[in-house]
């Protein structure tokens, strides 16, 4: 297993901590209410980010839904609640990605000696080269590695001048720039505001409260001192 | 107090974990024929009978979801699904599995197909979230504040499949046009191809879940104030035994030595009992 929860910010408000000084009982339900609430928030937020501008969409490329999706991969799917307890909640976002996004950094590969930065349409739908299937597709398919006069390295398909298809007969398709690091910045809107969450934790608060005491006879306010 | 983490989703790491490799020559429609309890408690891949390679893709997808990471060339490195892919690839070139019939190279008939092997990925880690999201739905204090649901497209596709018209077949109704229902309401089990109440409901649908607060589900006429959503006590209420009078004897005895006192396989029928094995 991985490291326990990298605690990434508090996002309790005054209201609710007043409200849970003053609850002796109900305040795992408090907490569960104001918990689901902040998914639900930060949900709305990725599959707006997911429909959102981005340079993949003004490039043309497909989606890989990233940010909302539905293969249990997406920071949508990943974001849920972790423990829920009467004194706290904790809402975890399950994705390293994200985890990325949101701090920024440098990725260096792990498991080999480059980074490949697709170049086309298909090498970004296709995924990593390591996943392109040398096996059974056509030679000319095929990713070969190449250096350009410049110095750069690139995995390309390669025609041989005979061949009829995606080359053309001929010619040299670059499919992935090959790289020993990438500098991610860290991405200022990966997270709602603290203000949009603020308010959205205050809402559930203010809700929870309402349609507590509206269960329970008036003059006797349920788990209140 | 509410902290925000990126810590691994637990749930999801149990689900994965509780499954036991089946080899099987059993197609995806085969499979379905067994009871969902024990269906539910198998890892298995469509005809792929080496339990060596669902043991290694297992453990993959187990590593990715939890979040481990493993040691490799240059430090350490989490699973990813294109590792998943290229390393089950050559597990499985080296087991043989790869299609004798040509035809069937490249196409989802293929254990070594791209296609496939993403989708086993997929399936696997969509399954295991959706669980572990459906669990905590049923929490009673996490009900009572977002009792309801609702089915939505997340991502595109070329030839979408009629949900609507399988929504209403599973007895859904429509509010406002919109396929919401109650967290515990039947639909979600009926909807799904493989009768359980969480995503994915049929293989590479596109579609999901948005939970509905409280507010929402009382303005769609979902529940009123005073109504009060009892959690589920159990995931399946249905097929808890099946037909498997056409699956052979050998197939059927590996069952029960896997599955011992949880499966009783009497008469052609097989009926999923639970407790220990």
């Amino acid at each position: 297993m991985s490291d326990a929860v990298v605690k990434t910010q508090d996002f309790a408000t005054p209201l609710l901590k007043e409200a849970l000084a003053t609850m002796t009982t109900g305040r795992r339900a408090l907490l569960m209410s104001v918990a689901g609430a902040t998914r639900q928030r930060l949900r709305a937020h990725f599959r707006a980010r997911q429909a959102g501008d981005s340079k993949r969409k003004r490039r043309g490329w497909a989606p890989k839904y990233f940010w909302s999706g539905s293969r249990g991969q997406s920071v949508e799917e990943n974001t849920q609640i972790g423990t829920v307890t009467s004194d706290s909640a904790t809402v975890v976002i399950a994705s390293p990605a994200f985890a990325m996004k949101l701090k920024g950094g440098t990725i260096t590969p792990k498991r080999g000696k480059f980074l490949a930065m697709p170049l086309r349409a298909e090498a970004y739908a296709a995924g990593s080269p390591r996943e392109w299937d040398n096996q059974t597709i056509r030679s000319e398919m095929r990713l070969v590695p190449i250096r350009s006069k410049s110095g750069n390295l690139f995995l390309a398909q390669v025609g041989d001048g005979n061949l009829r298809g995606l080359l053309g007969g001929s010619g040299l398709r670059l499919q992935y720039l090959l790289v020993r690091k990438v500098e991610q910045k860290a991405d200022p809107n990966a997270l709602p505001s603290e203000a949009e969450m603020g308010e959205t934790i205050d809402k559930a608060t203010d809700d929870h409260i309402t349609r507590r005491l509206s269960r329970v006879p008036k003059n006797k306010p349920e788990g209140t001192k | 107090m509410i902290d925000l983490g990126t810590s691994p989703f637990t749930a999801a790491v149990e689900k994965l974990s509780a499954g036991t490799p089946i080899g099987s020559i059993l197609k995806t429609a085969e499979w379905s024929r067994l009871p969902l309890e024990l269906r539910e408690s198998a890892f298995f891949s469509s005809t792929i009978v080496s339990s060596k390679w669902l043991e290694e893709a297992q453990s993959k997808i187990l590593a990715a979801v939890s979040q481990t990471r493993e040691k490799v060339a240059r430090g350490t490195a989490l699973m990813d699904r294109s590792v998943f892919v290229a390393e089950m690839r050559a597990l499985g070139a080296e087991l043989g599995l790869r299609p004798t019939d040509p035809s069937k190279v490249d196409t989802l008939q293929d254990p070594l197909s791209t296609r496939r092997l993403r989708l086993v990925f997929d399936m696997q880690t969509a399954s295991a979230t959706g669980y572990g999201e459906w669990k905590m739905g049923n929490d009673a204090d996490m009900l009572d504040a977002f009792p309801a649901q609702e089915l939505v497209r997340k991502e595109g596709r070329k030839a979408p499949r009629q949900w609507l018209k399988r929504w209403e077949e599973a007895g859904g109704k429509l509010v406002n046009g919109r396929m919401v229902a109650l967290k515990t309401d039947a639909v979600w089990t009926k909807l799904s191809r493989f009768g359980r109440p969480w995503p994915p409901f049929d293989f590479q649908s596109g579609m999901g879940l948005i939970e509905l607060d409280r507010a929402e589900s009382e303005d769609l006429g979902l529940l009123t104030a005073d109504d009060i959503v009892e959690p589920a006590s159990a995931p399946f209420t249905q097929d808890m035994q099946a037909d498997v009078s056409g699956m052979s004897p050998r197939f059927l005895a590996g069952l029960k030595a896997i599955f011992g006192q949880q499966v009783q396989i009497a008469n052609g029928k097989a009926v999923w009992t639970g407790g220990t094995r």
